[in-house]
């Protein structure tokens, strides 16, 4: 059984926002990513699954259930942390925490101790003094208490401190080593690179793709730049494997790398090296190589 | 079921709101009633006599000028507009936080990412928001009661209880309307401008149905006439235009109901 199922799933609001006929499948005891740039549909998508909004038409079923019918019982088993949440926000974290735990009909206290403690919350100053990282954590939190069998995380570390998104990806992998099923909506791919099994991607309301991340990471065009403190022959450079867009200034250069960096990074030690800087894989340059593979040199339309 | 949760919520995060409500519907009401006996005692009378009988018609009629009495004093000065006027700003606020107001900060998102139905949230809020007003009520119709003892007039308890009840269902029925309006358009200034509106032409209506005699049937659309056209604080329970607005309000509530499950959560 998937753990999500959508078929010719369709939500339209205006002319263009939404989705458009998604056929998606998400393993049981998969980490999968959800990926596309802001306004693709990523977020209408775990709106549906949650019963926030209705299909326009197609159908969805989650752990087996479908997405309408059965949503009280989906939701019971579901926990969900979306970007921006709104939470309570004139009582403490504790109160909000036990709270919504009476709402889920009683959480294992011992859980929600285990994951305050390990995300360092802060429970006792009213919600509305939280600065946004601390908010978001407890969003995480009340995500996890209940042991959900699948989490929607919808661009879930926004806001977080890189020591909490660290700590945050340790959990995940945690939850799906034992056995749930985590899908993940972003639209940074490292974050996914980082977290998933499989990949899906998303735009203008269609999944473009679904493939293992280990092919998406090979396709991924990385922006670099290196700084030597002497010449160099850029000629060399531009002839190595996946370098291409190759620019020379003063005595930096710039390039874009699709694939491993191996060949590049050997060929630059052989110089005197003051900087080297890689950013990380734009999703647009993978969208334009998408459109590229799929209609030739027709430019991406939008 | 795991008990009314979403009552508690919104009643625990207006617990203070409340309060300050209550306290300044209750020194209202003293200070209204303390100057009663001057009123009363006084020249007042003759002048309310002279009023020209437009402006009697407008508000109900020379028979609701009679201050001989504490209750057809009260009718005036308490229970025609103001009390009900001040429930009904209550009960906006909270209709419009219910709906619109939390789908705007999204902890409606939070809410209904919860095992609970869509049917449960909006009785529970619709609950919240009734008893409230009806806490608001029963606090006026004690602090009549006490400032009746205190300063020395003759009050009916039944009747006190049975006005407060009319003007706490108007209060419900402008809530409900801001939550149902709320609810069709995500808007907190719509809804409290439509749920206002409301309020405000139902005033006018029982007026100017006074005053215009082609426009009496007017009144019957107005949910002042059937809470206090009657002046039920001097003359009793009118069962009959109770029944309107206890109708009315079921039937609000169960608008509201339906419109929130089939509600798209788009913010």
């Amino acid at each position: 059984m998937a753990a999500i199922e959508t078929e010719s799933l369709t939500r339209t609001y205006g002319r263009d926002r939404g989705i458009r006929e998604l056929d998606l499948v998400v393993p049981e005891g998969s980490v999968f990513g959800f990926l596309g740039p802001n306004g693709a549909g990523k977020t209408t998508t775990i709106r549906v699954l949650l019963d926030f909004l209705r299909p326009t038409s197609g159908t969805a079923r989650v752990l087996g259930l479908d997405c309408r019918r059965d949503s009280v019982e989906i939701r019971g088993r579901v926990g969900y942390v979306p970007g921006e949440i709104g939470l309570y926000e004139r009582i403490s974290g504790r109160e909000l925490l036990d709270w919504l735990g009476r709402l889920r009909g009683g959480v294992d206290p011992q859980v929600v101790d285990h994951l305050v403690e390990r995300f360092d919350v802060e429970l006792d100053r009213p919600v509305h003094t939280l600065s946004k990282g601390n908010k978001q954590k407890l969003a995480l939190v009340q995500a996890f208490v209940h042991r959900p069998e699948l989490l929607l995380l919808d661009e879930p570390t926004a806001g977080l401190d890189p020591i909490v998104q660290h700590e945050f990806q340790v959990l995940v992998r945690e939850v799906a080593d034992d056995g749930a099923t985590v899908f993940l909506s972003s639209h940074v791919l490292d974050e996914v690179q980082h977290l998933c099994d499989q990949v899906g991607i998303i735009r203008d309301g269609k999944l473009v793709d679904v493939e293992a991340v280990t092919a998406l990471r090979e396709r991924a065009v990385r922006e670099v730049s290196i700084r030597f403190a002497d010449d160099f022959d850029p000629v060399r450079f531009a002839a190595l494997p996946g370098v291409r867009d190759v620019a020379v200034r003063d005595h930096t250069l710039h390039l874009h790398l699709v694939g491993e960096s191996d060949a590049l990074v050997k060929l630059a030690a052989a110089h005197r090296v003051l900087e080297f800087s890689s950013a990380p894989p734009d999703l647009d340059d993978l969208f334009l190589h998408f459109y590229v593979d799929d209609d030739d040199d027709r430019p991406a339309d939008r | 079921m795991t008990g009314l949760l979403i009552v508690e919520r919104t009643l625990r995060d207006r617990r203070r709101g409340l309060i300050g409500w209550a306290v300044g519907l209750a020194a209202y009401v003293v200070l209204q009633s303390s100057i009663y006996p001057t009123v009363r005692d006084s020249a007042f009378q003759q002048a309310l006599r002279d009023y020209p009988k437009e402006l009697k018609a407008f508000f109900g009629g020379a028979a609701s000028f009679d201050f001989t009495t504490a209750g057809g004093y009260l009718n005036v000065e308490l229970f025609s507009l103001v009390l009900p006027a001040l429930l009904v700003v209550y009960a906006i606020s909270v209709g419009a936080s219910a709906f619109a107001g939390e789908l705007q900060t999204g902890t409606l998102d939070l809410l209904l990412s919860y095992p609970v139905t869509r049917t449960r949230v909006a009785v529970e809020k619709f609950v919240a928001m009734v008893a409230g007003v009806v806490l608001l009520a029963v606090v006026v119709a004690v602090a009549v009661l006490l400032a009746g003892v205190v300063i020395g007039f003759d009050i009916g308890v039944v009747d006190t209880f049975v006005a407060c009840a009319g003007a706490a269902m108007v209060a419900i029925l402008c809530g409900g309307c801001t939550m149902l309006v709320g609810i069709l358009t995500g808007s907190r200034a719509v809804a409290m401008g439509a749920a206002a509106g409301l309020f405000a032409a139902s005033y006018l209506a029982v007026g100017m149905a006074g005053l215009v005699s082609w426009l009496e049937p007017v009144r019957y659309a107005s949910m002042l006439w059937y809470s206090n056209g009657s002046a039920p604080l001097m003359h009793g329970l009118p069962v009959g235009d109770y029944l309107v607005l206890l109708g009315a309000s079921v039937m609000l509530a169960v608008a509201t109901v339906v419109a929130f499950r089939m509600r798209n959560l788009v913010r």
